[in-house]
């Protein structure tokens, strides 16, 4: 029983570390329409920019790479909207375009860490040792850390979407683009703005992930097909549902690695998918057709 | 007020607009009349902005403002309200209605405008609370009237406001748009049949198939009659 509580709670602090990507996912799907191919790729390419940061060359505390980490996150997200995604906006299909130059992107991204850092994973140290005891069950300390600190990244941003005139820009194009520009919203600067938080959100993850699964050039492309299922399952464009379906999903994961083993991981995920979306095609938390129509 | 000169529209290779000119002046309530599909949409877009004008110029308040955002003219008081309306369909009536003040110009008025919109439509009062989506058709279009007041505008483009109502509520709509126009508000109105905007506009034109015509004064016609 004890062991079980433990890989449930190992699957809630994951779970709360995947509902960050896929926000940022998210994020980006609901109010530029972009489905991102590269969110995984950058997520490793956070990884990869916290390792130099800290134990890899530059040895700085942990808050002062988070301090760093943040503006070279955003910074890049702005540049990969404002440069390869705005250009083709408005074009023939450019929602295809805009998808296969992310997925481009994440090629690229890949490589360039493959030839930057090598093949051989990095790893990276707990930046919390021990062990805490809730309820009678031992459970690692960094583990407790990530599940709070991804909390509280979660909370910060429904604070920021709903609290802020910037957030209520954020979630007035969102909900529809026209809108959104006939009250005079610059959207052009809000796409910018999400790609910006999407890639700091996924970067983080990247960085707490890091010392529970190390740091290789592939390793995006398992924590992407996870938000990706997160994102459509929660229900596309939906923030809530997507912390909803994050949990969801990371406690089947906790159980099924208990029960058949880690390798079960992804088709059970994907099932559930199946399952969840035969009776829900809208997802969890997401807005019907017909009711968005209405 | 706004002067449309000459202008070209397409979408994508389609030629919509063809050398459309048009006078909207200082607190007048004018009227651009046609059918479905023969752009009367796209040029009011055109105004505000929406859509890019491939030639020809458009002034507004003595400037040209072709190449202007719809940032820069909203902050201006160039104020365009839907047909199909364009709410926050997840926000509630009060939420859509904060927004249209989204802009410094709108925001400086934000409680005088609640206070306008809610005394002008009692029933959007009641609501706000209610999600945008839950609106009947008739509220919804008060909604989008009242989003578009609550930028502050000096000259209010709206689009086909009759589109979806049923007839008592037309009336209803047309008698607040008159209202706007004597508390000064200049207003550029796009309706398919003359007749139902006949009553209250200073001067209409008609756009056939992207062809501007009309758009006489009354008082000049009068007068030309009388002599």
């Amino acid at each position: 029983m004890t062991q079980f509580l433990e890989v449930i709670f190992g699957g809630i602090a994951q779970a709360a570390a995947y509902s960050i990507i896929a926000v940022g996912l998210s994020l980006v799907y609901g109010t530029a329409r972009t489905l991102n191919f590269a969110h995984g790729a950058l997520y490793t390419t956070g990884a990869y920019i916290s390792w130099i940061l800290t134990v890899g060359y530059l040895g700085l505390p942990l808050w002062l790479a988070v301090l760093v980490l943040i503006p070279i996150l955003f910074g890049i997200g702005v540049a990969i909207e404002t440069l390869m995604l705005r250009p083709l906006r408005g074009g023939k299909n450019w929602r295809v375009t805009a998808m296969m130059v992310t997925l481009g992107l994440a090629f690229v991204l890949d490589n360039a860490n493959l030839i930057l850092f090598g093949a051989v994973a990095k790893p990276m140290p707990a930046f919390i040792e021990g062990t805490v005891s809730i309820f009678g069950v031992t459970v690692s300390a960094y583990r407790v850390a990530v599940l709070i600190i991804a909390l509280i990244i979660v909370a910060l941003l429904e604070v920021f979407l709903n609290r802020t005139r910037f957030g209520w820009a954020v979630r007035a194009v969102a909900q529809d683009i026209q809108g959104a520009r006939q009250v005079g919203i610059d959207v052009n600067r809000i796409f910018a703005f999400t790609f910006g938080l999407s890639v700091v959100l996924t970067g983080m993850a990247g960085l707490l992930l890091s010392p529970i699964f190390l740091i290789s050039p592939q390793g995006g492309w398992e924590p992407f097909l996870k938000a990706f299922v997160i994102v459509v399952l929660g229900g596309l464009g939906s923030t809530r549902g997507a912390i909803a379906a994050a949990f969801f999903l990371g406690m089947v994961e906790a159980m099924v690695v208990y029960q058949l083993g880690a390798s079960w991981t992804m088709p059970v995920w994907l099932v559930t998918l199946l399952l969840v979306l035969m009776i829900r095609p809208q997802g969890l938390l997401g807005k019907g057709q017909s009711e968005a129509a209405g | 007020m706004l002067s449309v000169c000459d202008i070209d529209v397409f979408y994508d290779d389609l030629h919509i607009l063809h050398g459309v000119s048009l006078e909207v002046g200082e607190g007048e309530l004018v009227g651009v009349v046609g059918a479905n599909g023969h752009g009367k949409s796209t040029l009011l877009k055109a105004v505000c902005g929406l859509v890019p004008v491939a030639s020809g110029d458009i002034l507004y308040a003595g400037e040209s403002i072709r190449r202007r955002s719809v940032s820069e003219l909203v902050e201006r008081g160039l104020v365009y309200v839907a047909e199909d309306r364009r709410l926050f369909p997840d926000m509630t009536v009060r939420e859509n209605l904060l927004l249209g003040a989204f802009l410094a110009r709108g925001r400086g008025h934000e409680q005088t405008s609640l206070k306008r919109v809610f005394d002008l439509y009692p029933r959007l009062a009641e609501r706000q609370e209610q999600l945008a989506r839950t609106l009947s058709g008739g509220e919804a279009q008060m909604l989008a009237l009242g989003r578009g007041l609550m930028s502050a505008p000096a000259l209010l483009a709206i689009d086909e406001p009759s589109l979806g109502l049923a007839p008592k509520l037309v009336d209803t709509m047309l008698e607040t748009i008159a209202e706007l126009k004597n508390t000064g508000t200049t207003i550029l109105l796009v309706e398919q049949s003359l007749g139902l905007i006949d009553g209250i506009v200073d001067r209409v034109y008609r756009l056939e198939e992207g062809i501007i015509s009309g758009g006489a004064a009354r008082a000049a016609m009068a007068m030309a009659d009388h002599r």
